[in-house]
């Protein structure tokens, strides 16, 4: 199965950055000793791809704005295009970086939340004992006062 | 070769020495009589063979584990149907006496080299589980097509990435291979969502578990061929997805990777979803009929490794036909996505009926 859309959205810039550091992730492999030709092959193979792509992308975008005056012309002759296209592709591009670049760090943050959560619930379990134990011992009169289990 | 070389395996050399490949391969069926045929001799005529094949014949009404048993192997049938496909799988499992246990699905055939290539692959002992490509085995109808698109491009650019940063998403339920005792340390499939290969394979890393993506091995599987049957796989896929996110995100956040790539595409499953659905048109018809040149804008990312694949495979033009039905089918994802965040998450109204659609 996949998962979500596949080619579609921020993913898509994801993995484009992904592929873009997969060489230096290699010279780290590289230099630990854990890298192979097999690997650097398909660095090579992913590279290529994504030079492809943006290569592809840009004579594609050139050729549907392209289309599109002809479309807007043959409508309608006195059509002249007024929208800055280059600026909407920098600003979808940015955009899709933000947004990135939000997403990784609102999870960051979640991760951060959960780990101080997970560490308070560890104090709290491992003050329960104690807790337990004056509970039981207090009618007694043994252990009144309140026993701090913070550390 | 495969690392089984315990003493009770013959060595090379020996007479009539034929190396034992130590694996089971499980095929849940529930009225496949007639896929099962080719989907059993595919596995029969590998390399390396397996050392049983357990057809799990799920209560079929028709003569599934007839045709199953007339081929030669072991034919298991639940008192009633388990409902799911994880459940057929689990049924076996006290069967599997092997170090390595593979799933298969009915209606999916194999390349003969391809068991060899996933037992290569797991005789890492840090690896639990190994996937192989995936391809439509008919590729004639729109959804077909647009189905054959998204597994070449997913499979050829996303799926070694994902693999070279040593955690694939998800180690495909059609066609995998399990270590057996970390597949039983893990209890097997679990029922508790629609997509029982993502919940294992996010269950895996988790444990500290690896798997792998091996692209040599070729699966090949009978994809929905119209509407009513994608209808159901994307429904199941879709809702599958979201209660695997629900389920597992807290252990997700502490794997390194894998919590990138999940929240990226919980993400893109909601908001490009609705931007492709609701706000292109939107903007397209109230701001500048421009917009909609997002529809068609990335084309090239998609297309560009789905023909690397396709030259190799020499199927170039097939792809080119298909790219119609990938940008179809694309918008019934976008559909059915928003469509079960919606209850999951908002309604709380969780997907536990498993309809199968291939």
């Amino acid at each position: 199965m996949t998962a979500g859309l596949p080619g579609t959205g921020i993913g898509s810039l994801f993995y484009v950055l992904l592929t873009v550091w997969m060489p230096f992730s290699e010279l780290f492999a590289l230099a630990q000793g854990r890298s192979s030709w097999k690997r650097w092959r398909l660095i090579a193979m992913q590279w290529a791809m994504l030079s492809a792509i943006i290569v592809g992308i840009w004579y594609f975008t050139e050729l549907l704005l392209w289309a599109y005056v002809c479309l807007r012309t043959w409508l309608d002759s006195s059509f002249v295009m007024e929208t800055n296209t280059g600026l909407m592709a920098y600003v979808s591009l940015i955009g899709g970086m933000v947004t990135l670049t939000l997403v990784l760090t609102a999870m960051f943050v979640l991760r951060s939340i959960q780990r101080v959560k997970r560490s308070r619930q560890a104090i709290v379990s491992a003050s329960r004992p104690l807790a337990g134990l004056q509970a039981t011992l207090a009618p007694t009169g043994s252990l009144r006062e309140p026993v701090s289990t913070t550390v | 070769m495969v690392a089984d070389l315990s003493p009770a395996n013959p060595q090379p050399g020996q007479p009539n020495a034929k190396p034992r490949s130590g694996l089971t391969v499980l095929i849940p069926a529930y009225n496949e009589a007639e896929s099962i045929t080719d989907t059993v001799r595919s596995i029969q005529d590998q390399t390396m063979p397996p050392e049983e094949i357990i057809v799990i014949d799920d209560f079929s009404s028709d003569n599934t584990g007839d045709v199953a048993r007339a081929l030669g192997v072991t034919v298991m049938r639940p008192p009633k149907n388990t409902g799911t496909k994880a459940g057929a799988q689990n049924f076996a499992m006290p069967h599997v006496k092997t170090p390595y246990v593979m799933a298969v699905d009915a209606d999916t055939t194999l390349e003969p080299g391809a068991c060899e290539l996933l037992l290569n692959a797991i005789s890492d002992p840090a690896i639990s589980a190994a996937c192989g490509f995936v391809i439509p085995r008919h590729v004639k109808t729109l959804w077909e097509r647009g189905r054959y698109m998204e597994y070449l491009f997913a499979f050829t650019f996303y799926k070694p990435i994902q693999d070279f940063y040593d955690h694939p998403l998800i180690s495909s339920g059609c066609f995998s291979i399990y270590r057996t005792d970390h597949l039983r340390d893990n209890g097997c499939w679990s029922n508790r969502t629609m997509a029982e290969d993502m919940d294992l394979t996010w269950s895996f890393y988790q444990a500290g578990r690896g798997v792998r993506f091996v692209p040599e091995a070729v699966c090949y599987p009978i994809e929905p061929h119209d509407r009513v049957l994608m209808g159901k796989q994307l429904k199941r896929w879709s809702h599958g997805f979201i209660q695997n996110v629900r389920q597992h995100w807290k252990g997700v956040l502490e794997v390194p990777f894998l919590r990138s790539s999940v929240f990226v595409a919980m993400w893109d499953a909601v908001i490009a979803s609705f931007a492709y659905l609701i706000v292109i048109p939107l903007l397209a018809i109230f701001v500048n009929p421009l917009y909609l040149i997002g529809y068609l804008i990335d084309i090239p990312f998609v297309l560009i490794p789905a023909m690397v694949r396709g030259v190799q495979r020499g199927e170039l033009l097939r792809v080119l036909a298909s790219l119609p039905g990938y940008l179809i089918l694309r918008i019934f994802n976008g559909i059915y996505m928003l469509k079960a965040v919606w209850l999951e998450i908002v309604m709380r109204r969780s997907l536990r009926v498993y309809e199968k659609g291939h």
